[in-house]
């Protein structure tokens, strides 16, 4: 743990006060992404991986807020700075794509305006010169005649071209670190694979590090250096994508490998997790695992683990420390 | 704010009419409270905009005509605007860290106006028929006036006459809310012409 | 098979934990205003035992009490707290009066647009083809009339049709329904796009095919989903009402004089505004303004805690 890290997250907190009480979306949670990094962030929906990547570029909707902990871009905190601070960041070192690639782009500008002014933004160019880069941006991302194709609307383009000009809007400014939130959940199968190698052949060229959310873990095995599962709202294990498919220690991650049909084997059949995650308002003490767990204990409900090593990943279980393997 | 916009809503285009003669004309007696002044003639034509008590003349209908519209507008944006910045292209704008004023005026606000130029355009035909409010009221011998007196006397043909002149206007303004659709919002103008290329 | 008292505490109980309620009681502009309203109704529909006079009583009228200002300006009379009107009739008594018959006839006019409108779009929506355009081309033609002029349509047109003397026996009746054509479109609007929504439910289809009445069933689903949208819109629409009674009333339209509401009262009072009369006209004025701010407030509150999209 000595190489700087691009971005540290420590003991982060999400809050959502409501009139029945406050919700803690994310809780307790720590991660960390070197330079050039993939980190995938798995887990079901409402565990709570959207909102931590909305909290790291600030843009949590009220009343949701950082209750606790910090972040840490190349060693500056960044999770407490005023708006005008943060918008310089956005953009310029993070980077964000979301998920729905028809209702990202601005309907009533020309995609060409939009990376112009996201690269004037940032960038200290003429307009002519950011005209340029947008043309090359769009052919980076392997948009067909885009000399012409800059002065189109955004609904005059297909899905899947459309997350393209998406991507291209994220790395206009050359961002360090991109968030990318299920970005090809609405996408046809088909374009899914593209979109995936797209994005992770230019954050390869660029050096740029990729915070990858999904639920699909097949997507994280062939695209992240490293995955971290989450589990309402803490993480539940945390390591190199290898030994967290290969040799899961929580047994939730257990599950969830279990439940992945695998291509080219012959599986009996898939396994399943019984019951489902528990809600905001009803996670239960000690472990929030622990009712769905095949594995529970005493200590499990009554103690809630903390990430503990476990090989060369962390994973958040009582059994991790007994001997006896999983 | 949004609660004095409610009183602009709530206040009756009459009484706020009433209310500026009240102040303005009575008590301070600043302007006129009837009538239009006095008039230049221009060859054969007579027109109250080239005197200072023509244009006094105006200022009390106006703002009794415009405050009702003034406010509706303001709540329409506001509703349309909290409506836009919920909106993805929203928050993605924002993402790439453009600045406060390139989110709202820029991207929020333009896509404000499709609705707030419907209502404009429907408001404008209001103005219209509120109009017979404020020539009652500051007793202009406008075609209000003259409406108005015909649905007293029951005059059949002066009403029909009425009618058909507004709602020919009303065609003229629906017509150039239509065209403003089309500069505003290009996902129409694909529509007709070429249909968008893939 | 609840007792009646256990019923009530249910339902209180229910009641006192919805959002609704809870938003209610978090802000007291709301809170006000719901209190504004209440009393106002009761001022209005109670007039006949809370008013101090009877202004229709024309025996009791007194010419020589014209014109009598407030009871906290030089002049005033401690009989007429507000001071009275060119008859000699208290002001105050005339108000109650005036917003009882704003009042009926804003409710009349919304229950009567609200059947109009729920009808139509019912029959729109479940028809469909050529009856659901002509309805909703005639809803569109009709959008574009601003209402005051559809309502002065209607009360013209109700003149030629009645004649004079009798038109004014049956003006509330003439304006309840002037003012209730005017605001259907919005009501059949709402329904007719609920109506398209549960129609393509696989519910109506699986009960077409067994040969079950699927409008019937369908209907028992349209009206709860719209019962919130058509409450917010029939309390704004409350306030719409009574602004346009009292603008025709007040362009001499409406109501005439020996049944004054609201609008009648002001127009009564606007003649004699230059000679210093002010309150003949102000306090009619504040009282409508302030009633209808006060409905407003309640229905914009209402649209906000029945939208799940803002909160």
């Amino acid at each position: 743990m000595t190489s700087p890290k691009l971005l540290e997250v420590k003991n982060l907190r999400v809050e959502f006060p409501t009139r029945r009480g406050t919700l803690v979306a994310v809780d307790d949670i720590s991660l960390d992404i070197s330079a050039g990094e993939v980190l995938g962030v798995v887990g079901e929906s409402g565990a709570g991986k959207s909102m931590t990547g909305t909290a790291i570029i600030g843009l949590l909707e009220p009343p949701g807020r950082i209750a606790a902990g910090e972040i840490r871009l190349e060693g500056r905190r960044i999770d407490n700075l005023p708006y005008h601070e943060m918008r310089k960041i956005r953009g310029r070192q993070i980077g964000a794509i979301f998920q729905d690639p028809l209702t990202s782009l601005n309907p009533l500008y020309r995609v060409g305006d939009q990376l112009v002014e996201t690269i004037l933004t940032h960038l200290p160019m003429s307009h002519a010169q950011a005209r340029d880069r947008a043309v090359k941006l769009l052919e980076d991302v392997g948009i067909p005649s885009a000399a012409e194709r800059i002065n189109a609307y955004p609904h005059q383009f297909s899905g899947g071209m459309r997350q393209r000009v998406v991507i291209a809007l994220a790395l206009a400014a050359e961002p360090k670190l991109i968030i990318a939130d299920e970005p090809t959940t609405a996408l046809d199968v088909s374009i899914q694979a593209q979109i995936i190698q797209l994005l992770k052949r230019l954050c390869r060229e660029n050096g740029t590090a990729v915070m990858l959310v999904t639920h699909d873990m097949g997507v994280i095995a062939e695209t992240a250096d490293r995955v971290a599962v989450m589990y309402a709202g803490r993480i539940a294990e945390i390591g190199p994508v290898q030994d967290v498919i290969k040799r899961p220690h929580h047994p939730y991650t257990v599950g969830l490998m279990g439940a992945i049909p695998a291509m080219g084997h012959k599986t009996e059949r898939l396994t399943q997790i019984d019951g489902s995650m528990p809600r905001l308002n009803a996670i239960p003490k000690g472990c929030a695992f622990n009712p769905r767990c095949p594995k529970v204990f005493d200590r499990c409900r009554v103690e809630r683990p903390d990430p503990m090593p476990a090989g060369r990943s962390q994973a958040a279980c009582w059994l991790v420390k007994e001997p006896a393997h999983v | 704010m949004m609660t004095v916009s409610l009183i602009g809503i709530s206040l009756p285009t009459f009484l706020i009419g009433i209310l500026l003669i009240l102040v303005f004309a009575v008590m301070l007696g600043w302007l006129p409270s009837f009538g239009r002044g006095d008039v230049v003639k221009l060859g054969g034509w007579s027109t109250g905009f080239l005197t200072v008590s023509g244009w006094k003349a105006v200022i009390l209908p106006a703002i009794t005509l415009g405050l009702f519209q003034m406010t509706l507008i303001m709540r329409l944006v506001r509703s349309e605007m909290l409506e836009v910045l919920r909106t993805d292209y929203i928050k993605f704008a924002r993402a790439r860290g453009l600045s406060n004023r390139a989110v709202n005026f820029g991207h929020a606000l333009k896509n404000t106006m499709v609705p707030v130029i419907t209502i404009t355009g429907l408001q404008l035909g209001s103005i219209i028929a509120f109009a017979i409010i404020t020539e009652t009221v500051f007793s202009w011998p406008g075609v209000g006036l003259l409406f108005l007196q015909s649905v007293q006397a029951v005059d059949i043909p002066v009403m029909a006459a009425y009618l058909v002149a507004i709602g020919f206007l009303f065609v003229l303004i629906n017509l150039a809310v239509d065209i403003l659709y089309f500069v505003v919002d290009p996902r129409l103008r694909s529509m007709g012409g070429k249909a968008g290329a893939k | 098979m609840m007792l009646p008292t256990a019923r009530v505490i249910e339902f209180w109980r229910k009641t006192s934990d919805s959002d609704i309620y809870w938003s209610f009681t978090r802000s007291k502009l709301v809170m006000l205003s719901a209190l504004i309203t209440l009393i106002f109704f009761i001022g209005a529909f109670g007039a006949p035992w809370l008013a101090p006079h009877n202004p229709f009583d024309l025996a009791s009228l007194e010419l020589s009490d014209a014109f009598k200002p407030p009871v906290w300006e030089d002049g005033g009379d401690a009989k007429y707290l507000l001071g009275t009107d060119d008859q000699g009739r208290d002001l105050l008594s005339t108000i109650m009066y005036g917003s009882r018959i704003s009042l009926m006839v804003g409710f009349l006019a919304v229950i009567f647009a609200m059947g109009v409108g729920i009808t139509l779009g019912l029959v729109a929506g479940y028809l469909g083809g050529a009856v659901d355009s002509f309805i909703m081309r005639v809803a569109d033609v009709q959008l574009s009339f601003p209402a005051i002029l559809i309502a002065l349509l209607v009360d013209g047109v109700s003149r030629g049709i009645l004649g004079e003397a009798r038109h004014s026996d049956f003006a509330e009746a003439v304006l309840v329904v002037a003012i209730g054509l005017s605001y259907w479109v919005q009501y059949a609007r709402t329904v007719r796009g609920s109506v398209l929504v549960e129609k393509s439910k696989e519910y109506v289809q699986a009960a077409r095919v067994i040969g079950l009445p699927g409008p019937l069933i369908a209907i028992r689903h349209v009206l709860p989903n719209v019962l919130g949208p058509v409450l917010v819109i029939a309390t704004i629409n409350l306030a719409l009402a009574i602004i346009t009674e009292a603008t025709l009333s007040f362009l001499g339209v409406g109501l005439p004089p020996t049944e004054p509401s609201l609008g009648t009262l002001i127009r009564i009072g606007n003649d004699f505004l230059f000679s210093g009369e002010w309150w003949i006209t102000i306090f009619p004025g504040a009282v409508l303004a302030i009633l209808v701010l006060a409905v407003n407030l309640l229905g914009d509150w209402l649209r906000d805690a029945l939208n799940p999209k803002l909160r």
